[in-house]
């Protein structure tokens, strides 16, 4: 494991190697397509936290920052990243190349739109920038937003700028038991169709840590204020028959880690997820998948490793491109047999093989990781 | 017809971004006669006037032709045509650009006019796919009915194009809760440069592969055409209420919005008015400003109604903490709307008080407001020139506007060297160059000092991948390496909104 403490060593690294795999804290190296041969750059020990200006809500770190420190770092002025993914030692760099995010982003995005800035090494060693430190830039092009879930085969992100926002006052998960994934669905989506504005709207089957399993839970996360949070109870609770069950201060908080960390549960499944436009969801899952993102459209399924799955995922696929939706394999055990016939993407198009041919054509960063 | 001899008008900049086209340009309008009806072809030079720049009018310079296409396929098949002719051609919205990105010298120019239908509402799962002619303020008031509206609001929106905002990745006053275009545009139907059709991104989350359509977006016409836009829909405010702060000096109303900022809320807008501003704007207009004060903020929180009061008293809590000489709620709609018209027609107001001006439109970190300002009013003082500053306070979007009448000796270069002392502040703190007008051709002299040429070569490396000949909108956004360009030069100075 290569471990440079700088950019500039990631330069240098990156100049004399044939091919390099960079990592964060290794929380999601069963993501992607199985490597190619390469060297692993391990990234942690660029881990500052280059500026903080709370007044402007912008910070700039460096991408072996883990997440999890920069949220302690924002919290001592009463920010935060408004970003929730899995792993609390994921890195940012991680983050970013995987494009993870987590329930909330049903509210505040995910990091196409907190990243306004970056600076990345390309297979040459050279180090360019785009965007900036400021909130709202049209100057150049947003060049940042191609590493976004680009796995590092654009370049390798070695800093980050992102606009923070003020943490919310109050933070509530309400839960209603429910018969069925498709009760749990229909009944999110009447909240997501009404005034409210929840933050996260999340159909769980198998329920995480505290949650009975065996059983289908609808869960609306809310935040910001007192009265914008009992406005939201006093609604929900009209909503349905069974009277939901509130959380409130750290039992809330754990079951928002539990909901976070639904992803990291599983290692050694297969993990697929399947998207949808969030009203088409329902209509072309197959038989209870593990948990379902309502609001934003996303499921996800944790399967047994089998010779059969890439014929099965290639019909739930078809089911939801004819509603322009896809499934694909998000990670699976490595090793395990048969990984590299799993349908790891959409297969791209000529235009992402240009750019990335244009970018590394010896295919130096991260080779192998990821179909375009 | 034999046409009079025409010269364009372009700065020195502008002259090096844009030099004379050499392709087959009788070609190409024999092209033209063949592929579209008469009454969708504009090739008569007296009638060409109306295309020969946007609302920048420094540089201008006459289109070879300009025509309406009715599909993506007559797209397609025109910019096919100007490759097999070698002519350079771009995408015309409503040409409210600021900053030259329209001006297609000698070139073709396909106007989205008639590319101007909203095509399918998804009301449920709240996103539309448009054409890229839909006036912005078209597509909000199309889906007010279902409790929507498309959330980026440029203060032009009654006019400019979903088109052009993608290429310009527009903002507006709401933008600092709501986000720029960007955030706002699900996928895109591109014809590219060399006339094949593509499609970026899509109606559902996180597909896999590079972000196309977040690089698209804000390429200023430079990655090809858009010909459908998938946006983004966004639910109506329950409840809104605006905050008029008045200041007495504008340092005052820098530390109102760092003090706005720093509570735990986000209001939808924070825009600030300066003296000179408020007074002409009371002068046309009659919003409500008071006459004497230094600075104004207008400020607004909106969503549920359920917290907006504790919103709107945070708010004036906040302009307090900041020396605030009054505080008021706008007391009803009738008020709001009123304040609101003075705000987004300042501009237009402005032009009153000057022959000429130009808008700067750098952005800077929100807590450097207060020193930026100050420093903006030595420059004003050192120069002997006028600016009055109205701007997207909040997000540290600047648009000193510097008022000037270019027939006084001296005037154009007393404006030129307050504009580089002003961009040089923007730039020593850490800003932007735009931070919602785009580069086009105007600010092309001014990008090397905001990224190094590294950063630069990169930019113009991806441009070349989706547009290889250079063909498309050529000479914008990026300056062209080896060239030194000067900034400004010429006669006039751009003349902005
Ligand atoms: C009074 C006034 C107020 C303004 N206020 C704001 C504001 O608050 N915020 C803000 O951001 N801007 C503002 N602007 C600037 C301007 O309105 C925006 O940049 C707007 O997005 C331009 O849209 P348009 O349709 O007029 O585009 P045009 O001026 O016609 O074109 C602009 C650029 O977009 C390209 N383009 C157009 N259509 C397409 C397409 N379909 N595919 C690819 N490229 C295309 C053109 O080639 C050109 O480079 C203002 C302008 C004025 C005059």
């Amino acid at each position: 494991m290569l471990t440079p403490a700088s950019e500039e060593e990631v330069a240098a690294l990156v100049r004399e190697k044939p091919a390099l795999h960079a990592v964060g804290s290794g929380t999601k190296v069963h993501h992607g397509q199985t490597p190619d041969p390469g060297e692993d750059l391990s990234m942690a020990k660029l881990d500052r936290i280059v500026s903080h200006e709370p007044g402007d809500l912008v910070v700039t770190v460096q991408a072996g920052v883990r997440l999890a420190d920069l949220q302690e770092e924002l919290l001592d002025h009463n920010q935060w990243l408004p970003i929730d993914p899995p792993y609390a030692q994921a890195t940012v760099g991680g983050i970013l190349a995987t494009n993870s995010s987590g329930p909330r982003r049903l509210a505040y995005g995910t990091m196409r739109d907190l990243l306004i800035g970056i600076r990345v090494v390309g297979p040459d060693g050279t180090v360019t920038r785009s965007g900036g430190k400021v909130v709202k830039n049209v100057t150049g092009y947003d060049l940042h937003k191609l590493h976004i879930g680009a796995f590092g085969t654009l370049g390798i992100i070695t800093e980050a700028t992102f606009k923070v926002r003020p943490r919310p006052q109050v933070s509530a998960v309400v839960l209603f038991p429910c018969t069925s994934m498709v009760e749990a669905h229909s009944l999110l989506l009447s909240v997501l169709a009404s005034s409210l504005r929840p933050v996260a709207l999340e159909a769980l089957y198998r329920g995480p840590a505290g949650l009975a399993r065996g059983k289908s839970w609808a869960l609306v996360g809310v935040e910001g204020t007192r009265p914008v949070l009992e406005r939201h109870l006093k609604e929900l609770r009209t909503l349905y028959a069974a009277q939901p069950q509130v959380l409130e201060g750290e039992t809330a908080g754990s079951l928002w880690d539990a909901l976070r960390d639904l992803p990291a549960t599983a290692r050694e499944s297969v993990r697929v997820r399947i998207a949808a436009k969030p009203h088409d969801l329902v209509h072309i899952l197959p038989a209870e998948p593990t948990w379902a993102r309502v609001g934003t459209g996303l499921a996800w399924l944790e399967l047994a490793p089998a010779a059969d799955l890439p014929d099965r995922i290639a019909q739930w696929h078809a089911r939801a491109a004819e509603r322009g939706g896809y499934a694909v394999v998000e990670s699976a055990p490595l090793p395990m047999p048969g990984r590299e016939k799993l349908p790891w993407g959409l297969g791209g198009n000529a235009l992402m093989r240009s750019i990335r041919e244009m970018r590394d054509p010896a295919r130096k960063l991260n080779p192998g990781r990821m179909v375009v | 017809m034999k046409s009079r001899a025409y010269e364009p008008v372009l700065t020195p900049q502008a002259e090096q971004a844009l030099p004379p086209v050499t392709g087959d340009k009788a070609g190409l309008l024999a092209d033209l006669e063949r592929l579209l009806p008469p009454d969708r072809r504009v090739t008569h030079q007296d009638d060409l006037f109306a295309y020969e720049c946007d609302a920048q009018t420094l540089d201008r310079a006459l289109p070879l032709a300009v025509v309406f296409p009715e599909s993506t396929a007559e797209v397609s098949t025109l910019v096919k045509a100007c490759n097999a002719r070698s002519i350079p051609f771009l995408a015309r919205g409503a040409g409210t650009g600021l900053s030259g990105g329209a001006v297609a010298r000698e070139s073709l120019v396909l106007s989205t006019a008639r590319l101007n239908r909203i095509l399918e509402v998804d009301v449920p799962n709240r996103q539309a796919w448009v054409e890229p002619g839909v006036v912005n303020m078209h597509l909000s008031k199309a889906v007010a009915k279902h409790n929507l509206h498309y959330a980026p609001d440029p203060s032009s929106q009654y006019a400019c194009t979903i088109g052009g905002n993608v290429a310009e990745n527009s903002g507006g006053p709401h933008t600092l809760k709501y986000g720029v275009t960007t955030n706002h545009i699900l996928a895109l139907e591109v014809v590219l440069p060399d006339g094949t059709v593509t499609m970026m991104g899509g109606p559902v989350a996180d597909l896999p592969g590079y972000d196309l359509t977040g690089v698209f977006v804000g390429s200023e016409g430079t990655f090809g055409i858009a010909t459908r836009v998938l946006v983004r829909l966004t639910p109506l405010p329950e409840g809104v209420k605006t905050i008029l702060a008045i200041f007495n000096t504008v340092v005052d109303a820098c530390q109102g919005v760092t003090q706005i900022l720093a509570r735990s809320i986000l209001p939808a807008a924070v825009e600030m008015i300066d003296q000179k501003t408020l007074r002409a704007v009371e002068k046309y207009i009659h919003a409500g400003f008071p006459l004497d004060a230094a600075a104004v903020l207008l400020v607004e929180v909106d969503g549920l109604r359920d917290d907006l009061e504790e919103q709107a008293a945070a708010v004036i809590d906040a302009c307090r903490a900041a020396n605030v000489r009054d505080v008021r709620l706008a007391k009803d709609d009738a008020e709001r709307m009123k304040l609101w018209k003075g705000r987004k027609q300042a501009f237009g107001v402005l032009g009153r008080l000057a022959p000429n001006y130009y808008t700067h439109d750098g952005v800077i970190p929100r807590t450097k407001l207060p020193e930026v300002l100050a420093e903006i009013a030595r420059i004003e003082e050192r120069n002997r020139v006028m600016i009055a500053n109205v701007f997207h306070a909040g997000d540290g979007n600047l648009h000193p506007v510097v008022l000037y009448d270019e027939r006084e000796p001296g005037a154009i270069e007393r404006v030129r060297k307050a504009s580089d002392e002003i961009l040089a502040v923007v730039a020593s703190v850490g800003g932007g160059l735009s931070g919602e007008h785009g580069i086009g051709i105007e600010k092309l002299a001014y990008m090397k000092d905001f990224f190094g040429e590294a950063d630069l070569a990169e930019m113009r490396k991806i441009r070349d991948v989706f547009n290889p000949r250079g063909l498309c909108n050529p000479g914008k956004a990026i300056p062209t390496p080896g060239r030194c360009i000067e900034p400004g030069g010429g006669k006039k100075l751009p003349v902005g909104h």
